[in-house]
């Protein structure tokens, strides 16, 4: 949330990161989640992760939100190390062993490899989503051949979420001057009292919806699509690349290239 | 109803439903002992199912959530999140848009449910990235608690339309 009471997603609105033209961010977004999924080899992925936190730290991402991050994946990738070692300990030599139960060199390493790459897969798509605002993105969008009408989805998508968490804490907090209460109980009695501010919430969603339409219609929304008189859609604020666009998105394709040549090989 | 992005209602609502997926996405209810967490997106998915036809369930489905999910530092889980929440949308829709009755609302959490476990366990157990067979099968029962809790948006839908009987009008284009 801006200063100026608008929902956006970027938290970061300086450095170079947020300079960087959108297009370049998707395409090393692209790129790094391709390699995400077809690296298996555990140091390869460390140093896919390692380059993201190198990117979002010189890139300006506070610390905390880095942190937050990884203290929502951290449970995640216990699990994984756990569990994949213990049910899939592989043919490698025995580390150690318990009962029946065996946890062996290739379990863990397994384990280690699935845990990083979700790391690398989570950190890579924060890249463009926490460092760019939404119009520039949805531009990028666009000039990679999204369609209108789709672009304007995830922008006004983003606006309404912002609209939608005022109403919430605004229908909550009038709830809770009547007694509402859902910290207590178990999860059947929590989802129970969630249902009426569930419902206001909705009701309230679809009038906004309402008068949304609206404002679309009154500022010509569908005349550009309209066949028997086009209009080509103008740009305010359009996106340009500049050299050093070129130079960062070359060395990413470069790269990718060289990744995937070490990874065949 | 033809579903046209260029018809300002059609965008308004599926834009809104979008939203209103992704906030309801992140509302924690619990979190289960395993990786994951009971939200209430999925009540809203059907909701928008069952009230504006497949393919704004399909976008509220598949976009919210996956948006979610990048937001959420589950940014991994994204893709598989589009693909599977978009199809449940979309077949639940499908099912009861047209004929909204008790029977095949039940019919639409039912299959959607369904798509939402088998989903989440195959992309899981096919796509290294999620880590594999043993940790889809880990998955598949809080994926149906899930799916449980999002049986409930048969039950939400019910009382919306009895709350705004507009509902069903709101992607309609205007009668003049």
């Amino acid at each position: 949330m801006t200063q100026t009471g608008v929902f956006t997603l970027n938290t970061v609105e300086s450095g170079w990161l947020y300079r960087l033209d959108p297009r370049v961010k998707l395409i090393f977004a692209f790129c790094w989640l391709i390699l995400c999924i077809v690296m298996s080899n555990v140091a390869g992925l460390a140093v896919l992760l390692l380059s993201t936190q190198v990117i979002l730290l010189t890139g300006g991402l506070p610390l905390k939100k880095i942190g937050e991050t990884w203290k929502t994946l951290a449970f995640l990738i216990l699990i994984i190390l756990i569990v994949q070692p213990l049910f899939s300990p592989g043919s490698g030599p025995v580390m150690f062993q318990v009962g029946t139960i065996q946890i062996s060199q290739s379990g863990v390493l397994l384990g280690l490899s699935y845990g990083l790459r979700i790391a690398a897969a989570a950190f890579t798509a924060l890249v463009p989503v926490l460092t760019t605002p939404a119009d520039r993105l949805v531009l990028a969008f666009q000039k990679f051949g999204m369609p209108y009408p789709w672009a304007m989805i995830f922008v006004l998508a983003i606006h309404a979420l912002g609209t939608i968490r005022r109403l919430y804490t605004t229908i909550t907090e009038a709830q809770q001057t009547r007694g509402w209460d859902t910290s207590k109980g178990n999860v059947i009695k929590r989802v129970k009292a969630t249902f009426p501010t569930l419902i206001a919430l909705i009701v309230a969603s679809l009038r906004l919806s309402d008068s949304l339409s609206l404002g679309l219609a009154a500022r010509g929304f569908g005349i550009a699509s309209n066949a028997s008189a086009p209009r080509r859609r103008t740009i305010l604020h359009d996106i340009h690349m500049q050299p050093v666009d070129w130079y960062v998105a070359a060395i990413i394709v470069l790269a990718f290239a060289a990744s995937i040549i070490l990874i065949v090989h | 109803m033809k579903f046209d992005l260029n018809n300002p209602r059609t965008l308004a609502i599926t834009a809104v439903m979008t939203a209103l997926v992704w906030g309801l996405t992140m509302v924690h209810v619990a979190i289960t002992p395993a990786v994951g967490y009971v939200h209430l997106g999925d009540i809203v998915i059907y909701l928008a199912s069952f009230a504006f036809g497949p393919w704004v369930g399909l976008i509220a489905g598949g976009l919210g959530t996956g948006l979610a999910d990048i937001v959420s530092g589950y940014a991994s889980f994204a893709p598989l999140s589009l693909v599977v929440h978009g199809l449940q949308g979309f077949v639940a829709g499908w099912i009861a848009y047209r004929k909204p009755n008790a029977g095949r609302l039940a019919l639409g959490v039912i299959i959607g449910g369904l798509i939402l476990v088998s989903g989440y366990f195959a992309g899981e157990a096919l796509i290294a990235i999620y880590g594999g067979p043993v940790v889809a099968a880990s998955e598949v029962p809080f994926n149906a608690v899930q799916a449980g809790f999002g049986a409930l948006g048969a039950v939400v839908y019910a009382a919306v339309a009895r709350a705004y009987p507009r509902l069903r009008q709101l992607n309609q284009p205007p009668q003049i």
